[in-house]
């Protein structure tokens, strides 16, 4: 969706407006527009030209600077140093960046050039102080969504044209006039801009591959309808953004332990007359327990989603979010500052949720955390544990949004009337695969007719006469 | 997976063996044995089903964050008081025992942020 140069936004959509062309600037820029319009590169089969460097874009455009908090949250401000506007080379300027895909590095369509953009885990010393976190510390990616807004309008600073950018689907596009590509990497408060990415390091074949070979695997009880529609061709390249959080936290668990002290077998004198007669049974002797385990905990790097589409009981109802949720985790000590260059062909779903809106989930995992940490503390307790009551308090937490890469192949299928939408999905980082097929039910009771019916016929006379001579 | 169901009825046929030994009253077991026998056909053929479904469906498959998220413990505080001592119990393990359920919450469960 586009706007000519002296089209005026919609009032509904949000308007970055860059800084101040400077004269060389425009000179450069109409010239870039001209030959732009009259031959787009794309269609001589060339890449785009270097639309000539200027600081003007590469400067933070105006937004909001983050506040010392955010609703009372501490923000860690992890700002690209990026603005919206020209994504370009940084060695010619040119703005055809595409990204090798097996690693982190970014090249240059026009004059290959290629660059790693920097690792984030290590700038903000991430891995690092979580003893020492305390309340909320919530990034600049991370921070609250306040504007609902998806379409954002963005003028380029290569010709001035306006040109619009629907922000649930892309973070980047072409300027329609003089072809360069703008982007938005400025983390802007509606929540598409993430702190970091990890990029895409299977490639496509080999995905295809595996959700191939995945759904081959499954064929004989599937539902022929899918048998029939199902192509590779749907597998499509997704980011899907989760936040990432550290947690500073203190847990108590009580509850009650048995250990055993002795066993041993007791006579045990059963029937009357001369039917009776002397068994032996096992007894148990053991000591019982109060238990408490108190202790900190360092959580690093629990990954949560942060679209609703892919998160919670709502979502699972409707489709096999499970799936994608199977997939984690993933190495987030290697993810990189967000770059567009990385989205090129891929789709994205954008952050819709906030922090304070998965708060309450983190917890119950740091809270399963740390039961099972506490599990792990009671090893001499052989008759077993039972608690009773668990108590958690996170001191301080740290959250850090950031887009991961999947794989996806969605197949929406109706099920008793109600329609279900099933993934296979690949981890875009490590080639694990998962995924849900639709079933032909009346194929598996058949299979479970012809298993169970014969082992009926062998049990079932040894069962009868069994109690016959009882 | 015929294989499978030969396990599962000798699994079967072996916990019957177990309930004869335990119980000592030989027309007692040999009822439970032959009622357990009567039941495996049927049990075969439900355990097949859902066999297969899950390997289709996947629906248990979820994030393993209790065992691959790094998590440290640190200042471990511990107290093992003994409250009572009992002779001749006649089960191997507790009532109750839920070590290793670290996703049920417990009645008396809170989170402070």
């Amino acid at each position: 969706m586009t706007t000519p140069p002296d089209g005026g936004a919609g009032p509904a959509r949000r308007s970055w407006t860059p800084e101040e062309p400077d004269p060389d600037d425009s000179a450069s820029a109409d010239a870039a527009g001209e030959s732009g319009a009259s031959t787009p590169p794309e269609a001589a089969g060339e890449p785009a030209p270097p639309a000539e460097p200027g600081p003007a874009e590469t400067e933070p455009v105006e937004h909001s600077a983050p506040d010392s908090t955010d609703e009372g949250h501490t923000v860690l401000d992890m700002s690209t140093g990026k603005g919206v506007g020209l994504d370009k080379c940084p060695k010619c300027g040119a703005t055809e960046v595409e990204h090798l895909v097996g690693g982190a590095d970014l090249r240059c369509s026009f004059c290959r050039h290629t660059w790693t953009p920097e690792a984030i885990d290590a700038r903000f010393g991430l891995s690092e102080g979580i003893e020492s976190l305390r309340g909320f510390v919530v990034s600049t990616g991370s921070s609250t969504i306040t504007d609902t807004e998806s379409l954002v309008t963005l003028s380029c600073s290569g010709c001035g044209a306006e040109v619009v950018i629907d922000t649930d689907d892309n973070l980047a596009s072409r300027c329609h006039w003089c072809r360069s590509t703008l982007s938005i990497e400025a983390q802007i408060p509606n929540g598409a801009v993430p702190d970091g990415i990890l990029p895409f390091t299977v490639p496509k074949e080999d995905a295809v591959k595996r959700i191939a070979d995945f759904v081959h695997a499954r064929r004989m009880f599937a539902d022929s309808t899918f048998k029939k529609e199902f192509t590779t061709d749907n597998v499509l390249p997704v980011y899907l953004p989760y936040l990432v959080v550290d947690g500073n936290i203190h847990a108590q668990v009580l509850g009650e332990g048995e250990i055993t002290d002795r066993t041993y077998l007791v006579p045990v004198r059963r029937g009357h007359g001369k039917d009776a007669r002397t068994t032996y049974e096992r007894r148990y002797d053991f000591t019982r327990y109060a238990v408490v385990r108190d202790f900190d905990l360092h959580v690093d790097d629990l990954m949560i989603e942060s679209s609703e589409d892919f998160a919670g009981a709502v979502a699972a109802s409707s489709s096999t979010t499970n799936i994608v949720n199977s997939l984690l985790p993933y190495d987030v000590k290697n993810m990189v500052a967000f770059d567009t260059g990385y989205m090129r062909g891929c789709t994205s779903e954008k952050r819709d949720l906030d922090v304070k809106e998965v708060a309450g989930a983190a917890g119950d995992m740091f809270l399963s955390i740390a039961r099972a940490k506490a599990d792990g503390m009671t090893a001499q307790y052989d008759r077993g544990v039972r608690w009773d009551a668990e108590k958690l308090l996170v001191k301080g937490s740290r959250w850090v949004s950031v887009l991961l890469p999947v794989w996806l192949y969605s197949y929406r299928h109706v099920e008793g009337g109600r329609p279900m939408v099933h993934y296979v999905a690949v981890n875009g980082r490590n080639g694990q695969t998962m995924g849900s097929v639709p079933v032909n039910k009346g194929k598996i009771v058949g299979a479970a007719f012809a298993v169970g019916v014969p082992v009926t016929a062998i049990t079932m006379p040894l069962g009868l006469a069994a109690m016959a001579s009882a | 997976m015929m294989g499978a169901v030969l396990v599962a009825v000798s699994a079967l046929a072996s916990a019957d063996a177990t309930v004869l030994a335990s119980s000592g009253d030989g027309s007692g077991g040999a009822v439970i044995f032959g009622l357990l026998l009567f039941a495996a056909g049927p049990a075969a053929g439900v355990g097949t089903y859902i066999a297969i479904y899950n390997r289709y469906r996947n629906a248990g498959e979820r994030y393993r964050y209790t065992t691959t998220t790094d998590a440290q413990v640190q200042n471990p505080r511990v107290r093992d008081d003994v409250t009572t001592r009992r002779r001749g119990a006649r089960n191997a393990r507790m009532n109750g025992d839920n070590r290793g359920r670290v996703r049920d919450r417990l009645r008396n469960s809170g989170v402070e942020f």
